[in-house]
């Protein structure tokens, strides 16, 4: 963060691959857009879980990142 | 005829109804004659002109006998025809639901009756509210009032005509993705978008369920105020804030997304408003926000599994009555996942809290309202000035998504014209419960500007 000015503003980092899909109005094609839309979320939201060994070890949600093990049972 | 509501604020409109100087049944026949010379727009499914004519008559009656019910007394406003009102069918924008009569009216249309608001007529609206067109297959193909070629946006549409083209002074709209602030950005007026579950939704019909709002379109922001604190309820009085004193105000500018994949006079506008602001006291911050790549896809999961769940049967026992473009989405909306739909809801609480951090360090946030102005009708991608092109629906929701998912407060106000003519949007986003620093930003740049006066 910084006070800026507009030439801060100007930088860029291109355009998300999202916005550049156009809305096939055929059932299908807007079943595989929404399909795709849907995993690239959820690649991202998988990037939460930490794992090792086939088990979670952390969870992280908003700003708080759990260790899994607290919520096991002994 | 004089052009009253093109002329006045609703507070001017009120004093001038109080000083004898023309009478509620004046404005009232402004407003329908006004909807009758716009008919070819498509803005309106029902006009009420028997019953608003009778209406401003009693309601002048009233008013001359001392029974002062508020600054809306008498004043004629559109109501979104999703939005139940038992003065006339309420169709949702569906032919399913043609001559549909309630039983009760919304509260927000309740609230403003009470006023003595004059509701003349229900506005068009993208079928069941799912969709940024207003291309309404059973109830007409709405035209943005600047070029009527073009789409006026939606799902609010009908709204943003009849408020561009001063048919009224006020419409209802309902915002779940963006459907207030699109239109009005569109359509050259003023919007907004209140925060998430402070204005009830009882008697509007589901898009999404876990994001939809009810709103104000208006053609200046002091209008917006006003009839925002009939709809929560403040029927006679309210303190109206102050516009706001730039000095100092910390303005929050997102990086490297506030101004990238844009028409070229769209970021224009947008940096032309941002030097008004900071020339004027305001002080630009550029920061990050974790999640906002995703925020889009995040809501287009939401804003497609809820309303497939809310037309579930309804779609399987009427999928003929439906348009082809509404009915795609919803079958769209089966083809999705509980877990990719958790994911998205979780995502959503995430996003939330980067938003209350980020509003620990700046007042407000702007963003242009959309990347573009209004698409020809029937276009489903826009050219962007790099050369490439953005499609229409997820497009759009670039920005209005920011909000909309987070469930934070976000004004549209008019910031300048394209080479075309057609108007461009800004969009404050305000923190949680703070449409009053939204209101006070939209009053200081209309001092610094005079974009929301023009007419189509």
């Amino acid at each position: 963060m910084g006070t800026g000015t507009i030439n801060d503003v100007r930088s860029t980092s291109g355009e998300p691959d999202h916005f550049k899909t156009p809305l096939n109005e055929d059932s299908a094609g807007v079943s595989k857009i929404w399909k795709d839309k849907a995993e690239e979320l959820s690649d991202y939201v998988s990037h939460w879980v930490s794992y090792q060994d086939g088990m979670i070890i952390s969870v992280q949600d908003g700003f708080n990142e759990t260790d899994a093990s607290s919520n096991q049972r002994s | 005829m004089e052009n009253r509501i093109a002329s006045y604020t609703i507070a001017e409109l009120a004093v001038g109804l109080r000083h004898d100087q023309f009478k509620i049944t004046d404005l009232v026949e402004e407003s329908l004659q006004s909807i009758e010379r716009g008919n070819d727009l498509h803005a309106f499914i029902s006009i009420f002109s028997k019953e608003s004519r009778q209406a401003a008559k009693a309601q002048q009656s009233l008013l001359g006998n001392g029974y002062d019910l508020g600054p809306l007394q008498g004043i004629p406003i559109a109501v979104k025809d999703n939005i139940d009102d038992t003065q006339g069918a309420t169709t949702y924008g569906s032919s399913i639901f043609g001559g549909h009569q309630v039983s009760q009216d919304a509260l927000v249309v309740n609230r403003l009756k009470a006023a003595g608001a004059i509701i003349v007529g229900k506005t068009n609206l993208h079928e069941f509210a799912w969709g940024g067109t207003t291309s309404n297959p059973h109830y007409g193909v709405a035209k943005n009032p600047w070029d009527e070629s073009r789409i006026p946006a939606g799902s609010s549409g009908g709204s943003g005509i009849a408020v561009a083209k001063r048919m009224v002074c006020a419409a209802l709209g309902t915002d779940t993705g963006g459907s207030i602030r699109l239109p009005a950005a569109m359509d050259g007026v003023c919007g907004i978008r209140p925060t998430l579950g402070d204005l009830s939704i009882d008697g509007i019909f589901p898009v999404a369920w876990t994001m939809d709002t009810v709103g104000p379109l208006c053609s200046n922001a002091e209008d917006v105020e006003m009839l925002l604190a009939v709809m929560k309820g403040k029927l006679h009085s309210f303190t109206p804030v102050r516009p706001s004193n730039l000095t100092g105000l910390r303005i929050g500018i997102i990086k490297d997304y506030a101004i990238t994949g844009l028409q070229a006079a769209v970021r224009t506008a947008f940096e032309d408003a941002l030097a008004l602001l900071q020339k004027h006291g305001a002080e630009l911050v550029v920061l990050p926000l974790p999640g906002v790549e995703e925020v889009v896809n995040a809501q287009l999961v939401v804003d497609a599994v809820e309303p497939s769940a809310a037309h579930y049967q309804l779609m399987r026992d009427h999928a003929d009555d439906y348009g082809a473009d509404v009915l795609s989405r919803l079958r769209a909306g089966c083809d999705l996942t509980g877990v990719e739909y958790v994911q998205a809801q979780r995502f959503r609480l995430r996003f939330r809290q980067e938003m209350e951090q980020l509003f620990r360090q700046v007042d407000v946030v702007l963003t242009p309202t959309l990347p573009f102005t209004a698409p020809h009708i029937g276009a489903t991608s826009v050219p962007i000035s790099d050369g490439s092109t953005v499609s229409t629906l997820s497009g759009n929701m670039k920005y209005t998504a920011i909000p909309s998912m987070s469930g934070v407060p976000a004004m549209s106000i008019p910031i300048g014209f394209d080479q075309d003519g057609l108007p461009i949007g800004m969009q404050v986003i305000a923190p949680a419960h703070r449409e009053d620093t939204a209101l006070g930003l939209a009053k200081r740049y209309q001092q610094l500007s005079e974009f929301h006066k023009r007419l189509p």
